[in-house]
């Protein structure tokens, strides 16, 4: 069933960027003419989440630089995996984020990282893997603008989005 | 001079505030120049025929614009001109003696018309030192809506005349902003001066690390407008259909190896991070690191035989060498907890790179094969991201020195501070275009 869907939410999604993105005319570039720009964006990014909208799944939180699961984040992960084990038809991607500071690119590989961190502990309380996907925002996605230790502090984080 | 203290202040500005560890090493880069004082050049106004009148003063300041960002060559201020500010022919000699007792060491005549759609230049560059023509009379000429990028290329040819490497201001610079007034960020493109900003993606997501390829025609950059992150390749006067990989995999980044056109790769399979290469078209996936570690940030030395990468391997992020004929690897970085971002300049000799130091980031210079290190940009906000300019004398970088993030550039001798992106969001990630035709 959620498969179903997002199996359309993904069809709908490959051709809404096929309508707006004419296929690339390559030949003859030039070094000097004018690249794009392209137009269009992403269409409403998720149609799943409505569902599960009270559903309470909480993020968890790292040390800079850091991808292990702190005590705390585990209690948290416990807690995830019950609410995934209680409703059987959620699926969650798991986006890792780091806070602004270090290399941009780097934060990227670290946020995965963290991502992969939380799925395997789900995974070794009886979340299936199929249920269960992973993305990096690295530091794009912050919960909190501004900088010093109390905005970091919320934005190295796990998020999980129902799917 | 004025001019000197104005140097001194800008550098006081620079290694002011926290004194850093090793600022005192502050070494001289050769420049072309060795005495510091610039080629002085007069530019006579090119001769304007068959349509060109309308196109002169524009033309005009470009070409002296482009010769002045060059730093090797100063143009003369024509006021001081002995002989009329415009070119009367292109044909006999000249008098160099009334060039060189203004202080001009060289002098550029020119003629410049409108031929169909096209602006045509001819013109010929006089040394007026040893009174004989540096090279042949050249013509050179563009689409009318291009004339200041004529006039720009002209001044890079002309500053190759002079020093023996080609300038830099008719080169592009490709960079990432949320200027757009929606916090999206998106791949924006300006001249090497700063000016015509322009975005090149408009898809609503997130656009990050554009890429050039050698030849100056495409550009790859990591977007998430598929909803993951994914390497896209845009041509100029088309946009991307597809992502350049078909492989399902985390691709973060992708970087030109400038000599061979492949790519190195930023890829996460099953979560660790390792770099790749594949060629331009997205075939041919082959693996370059394969630890546990995370790898990250390829830099290739412009002979292409050595790579600069990221890796914690060692526990935290350093700067580490790979050469990619025998595999071996190398660190690089010894000196703090926090190394990132290598940009190998394009003259081979020195590594640009992140460095975390008490109060931020910093820029440093390292030489990949002494370990000899150098700051370049010290204060106590960040300064990250460098990318040189083809000609190596300069690089740009993201600053948040006056609160938002913004693109600088430097000489590479620590003068000549300049903002480039003034009023334009966060900007950052810039990426130097190689030299276009």
């Amino acid at each position: 069933m959620v498969i179903r869907i997002l199996a359309l939410v993904v069809l709908v999604g490959a051709l809404g960027c096929r309508t707006t993105e004419p296929p690339a005319a390559v030949e003859e570039p030039s070094s000097s003419g004018e690249f794009g720009p392209e137009d269009g964006g992403l269409g409403d990014r998720d149609t799943t989440a409505n569902r599960w909208a009270d559903i309470d799944l909480r993020s968890i939180y790292f040390d800079f630089d850091d991808s292990s699961l702190k005590p705390e984040a585990r209690q948290v992960l416990r807690h995830n995996a019950d609410v995934l084990l209680a409703n059987p038809d959620l699926s969650v991607q798991i986006e890792g984020n780091c806070d602004e500071r270090g290399s941009d690119e780097y934060n990227l590989a670290l946020g995965m990282r963290r991502a992969e961190a939380a799925m395997r502990y789900l995974q070794d309380l009886g979340v299936d893997a199929s249920r269960l996907d992973t993305l990096s925002y690295g530091e794009e996605n912050p919960q909190v603008s501004g900088s010093g230790e109390a905005a970091w502090a919320r934005n190295r984080r796990d998020d999980f989005q129902p799917r | 001079m004025m001019r000197g203290a104005f140097v001194r202040l800008l550098l006081a500005g620079l290694l002011g505030g926290a004194p850093a560890a090793g600022a005192q090493e502050r070494i001289q880069i050769e420049v072309e120049s060795g005495s510091g004082r610039g080629y002085q050049v007069a530019v006579q106004s090119f001769l304007p025929r068959r349509g060109g009148f309308t196109h002169s003063e524009p033309f005009h300041s470009a070409l002296v614009e482009g010769l002045n960002f060059s730093g090797a060559l100063e143009v003369v201020d024509e006021a001081a001109f002995l002989e009329p500010r415009q070119t009367a022919s292109l044909r006999g000699r000249i008098d160099c003696a009334n060039w060189r007792g203004i202080g001009a060491d060289g002098l550029v005549q020119g003629m410049l018309e409108v031929r169909g759609r096209e602006l045509v230049a001819t013109y010929r560059v006089w040394d007026t030192v040893r009174c004989r023509l540096q090279g042949s009379v050249t013509e050179s000429r563009r689409a009318l809506r291009e004339r200041e990028l004529l006039a720009r290329s002209i001044a890079d040819e002309i500053v190759r005349r002079f020093t023996g490497k080609r300038g830099v201001s008719s080169t592009q610079i490709a960079f990432v902003s949320d200027g757009d007034g929606q916090g999206n960020k998106e791949i924006y493109l300006m001249e090497a001066d700063g000016g015509n900003k322009r975005a090149v993606t408009g898809n609503g997501s997130i656009n990050l690390f554009p890429s050039w390829a050698p030849d100056g025609r495409s550009l790859v950059y990591t977007s998430f407008k598929s909803g993951r992150s994914d390497i896209w390749k845009i041509y100029r006067g088309s946009i991307p259909g597809h992502p350049l990989l078909a492989e399902r995999a985390e691709k973060f980044r992708a970087v030109f190896d400038a000599r061979s056109g492949r790519l190195g790769l930023v890829m996460s399979r099953g979560g660790n991070t390792d770099l790749y290469s594949v060629d331009a078209s997205g075939a041919g996936l082959e693996r370059l690191t394969g630890s546990r570690s995370i790898e990250t940030s390829p830099s290739f030395s412009p002979d292409g035989r050595r790579m600069a990468f990221v890796s914690d391997r060692g526990g935290a992020p350093q700067v580490y060498l790979k050469d990619l004929g025998t595999g071996e690897e190398r660190r690089l970085t010894f000196r703090g907890g926090y190394n990132s971002s290598p940009a190998w300049s394009p003259t081979g000799e020195w590594i640009a790179y992140t460095a975390r130091t008490s109060g931020g980031f910093d820029l440093y210079l390292i030489d990949p094969d002494t370990g000899f290190t150098t700051p370049l940009v010290v204060h106590p906000r960040s300064d990250e991201a460098p990318s040189w300019s083809p000609d190596g004398r300069k690089i740009a970088f993201s600053s948040t020195r006056r609160g938002r993030q913004e693109i600088y550039r430097i000489d590479v001798d620590g003068r000549n501070l300049v903002r480039m992106t003034a009023r334009f969001g966060n900007s950052s990630h810039p990426a130097w275009s190689g030299f276009l035709e």
